[in-house]
């Protein structure tokens, strides 16, 4: 599935998650904008999770969409600051990136 | 004097139960009004003259707010829940002093904690709300850790800052928790333990994510002629911001930088009166985040201020904060208010800081998505002027 964002009608705001109002005009008219692609910002490795013991390491990223918003992927492999990211929407509902 | 927005209104107590790392057999039930009891002792109240309850706790469902005043025996003419996490007590201080300036209620007693199991523990990150639910537990992302460290490298990249300049803060609070009886962790840390522990999410590490503990804080506000015998802790200011960038910005700043200026114009007092601070450490990089934000970094320098707190030239977080005293999840609002007015009173034993009577205090915490929605501040007053 591809991954949506949601452009305010009225001022053309695009954000990430979806809200009920727009915060910078007010207004409640949405479109959604599909998304494919974005640009690593940052990434981490997260060793230690709670309430698990030696489930593997698990690589997220914060991906600056080339719709402009922001999101939280995870990555299927170890990924660098610039580069690009394909991203997707898995059956599980997890926003995914890979190189591209 | 001029008259101000906050007259008439007092903080006659501020209580910790100690908090503890393994949970015992009390339930958050018990945890609530062992703090409840401990507040009213210190403020000289009776139960019978409580008229208001507030309360903050991820674990009391499924009883709210008002089942705790049954349970406490209390006919509350005001009560509130209160759901803002690490901005929780300041948020429920704003409510509480306006409902007794206006009538609503005389003494009303401020409560929070939680006990954690960590199934409990992990029930409240995978399903803090339904943002975090949706978005973030698919991808096993472990809770707000893996979301402060990508913020930890925006705000390294941008300050130009290294993991022993995060480290210095943490050792400067253990510093601090090493003179707090009650601390989880006052083993002396130094700057080689911090940077040999294991990695958490990269780059924080063990001591840079607060141990979750169980336990309970309590406060007692009220009307000020009412109080005769206790302490008493004056309000200077208090303002509280919440979603002032809506998760479109970097969270490098709080939305305590919008709201620093009125702060202090309230307050009539700046940084450099300030005796000590306590800044919500959920990590180090929110307790520098908030603490320029307040106008304590001169300049915009960060290591400056780290070298400060290091030296105890300012004093931060003088409990050890949660960094070593440990988050009793909704508690963690309360704990650096609790700390204040201790300090304020007086009472903070080895670790009093001399002459403390001016203190700001910030609450930071409800993560949306990638960082917290709130901020708020206060700066309290004590009247024990030159009484130490």
């Amino acid at each position: 599935m591809t991954l949506k964002v949601f452009q305010c009608t009225q001022c053309g705001a695009t954000l990430f998650p979806a809200r009920y109002f727009c915060p910078a005009c007010g207004g409640g008219q949405w479109r959604e904008c599909a998304v494919q692609r974005g640009t690593l910002a940052e990434s981490t490795v997260v060793r230690h999770r709670v309430g698990t013991q030696g489930a593997g390491d698990v690589h997220l990223a914060s991906v600056v969409t080339s719709a402009g918003p922001i999101v939280i992927a995870r990555l299927e492999s170890v990924m660098q600051f610039g580069d690009a990211v394909r991203l997707n929407l898995d059956d599980a509902g997890r926003v995914t990136g890979r190189a591209m | 004097m001029q008259p101000s927005p906050f007259d008439g209104v007092v903080l006659t107590a501020g209580v910790e139960v100690p908090y503890r790392r393994q949970a015992g057999a009390e339930s958050t039930g018990d945890l609530l009004a062992q703090a409840f009891d401990a507040a009213l002792t210190q403020a000289g109240f009776s139960a019978k003259d409580v008229d208001g309850l507030g309360v903050a706790s991820f674990t009391l469902a499924p009883d709210h707010a008002i089942d705790l005043a049954w349970r406490l025996g209390l006919s509350p003419r005001w009560c509130m829940d209160d759901c803002h996490g690490g901005a929780s007590a300041i948020n429920l201080l704003q409510h509480a002093i306006r409902a007794i300036q206006h009538g609503d209620a005389n003494v009303i007693a401020l409560v929070s904690g939680d006990r954690f199991e960590p199934a409990d523990f992990k029930q409240l990150v995978e399903h803090y709300n339904l943002t975090t639910r949706t978005w973030l537990r698919p991808l096993e992302n472990g809770g707000p850790n893996s979301l402060f460290a990508m913020l930890t490298q925006r705000h390294a990249k941008q300050y130009g800052l290294t993991r022993g300049d995060y480290g210095a803060l943490c050792v400067a609070q253990r510093g601090w928790a090493a003179l707090n009886p009650h601390a989880a962790y006052r083993t002396p840390l130094t700057i080689d333990d911090y940077l040999a522990a294991p990695l958490v999410a990269d780059p924080l590490g063990r001591f840079d994510c607060v141990p979750v503990v169980s336990g309970a804080n309590a406060m007692i506000v009220a009307r000020a002629d009412l109080v005769r015998n206790a302490v008493k802790v004056r309000v200077r200011a208090l303002q509280c911001r919440y979603n002032h960038d809506h998760q479109t910005g970097d969270g490098l700043q709080t939305s305590l930088a919008t709201i620093a200026d009125d702060l202090w114009q309230q307050a009539g007092v700046a940084p450099d009166d300030i005796h000590m601070v306590s800044v919500y450490d959920d990590y180090p990089v929110m307790a520098l985040a908030q603490l320029a934000d307040l106008g304590f970094a001169r300049d915009g320098d960060l290591r400056g201020l780290i070298a400060r707190i290091a030296s105890r030239e300012l004093a931060v977080n003088t409990s050890g904060g949660q960094l070593s005293v440990g988050q009793a999840g909704a508690a963690g609002g309360m704990h650096g208010l609790v700390e204040a007015i201790t300090q304020l009173r007086g009472a903070a034993g080895e670790r009093q800081v001399a002459h403390a009577r001016l203190a700001v205090v910030s609450g930071y915490g409800m993560v949306e998505y990638r960082y917290g929605m709130c901020a708020n501040a206060v700066v309290l007053e004590s009247d024990r002027r030159g009484a130490q």
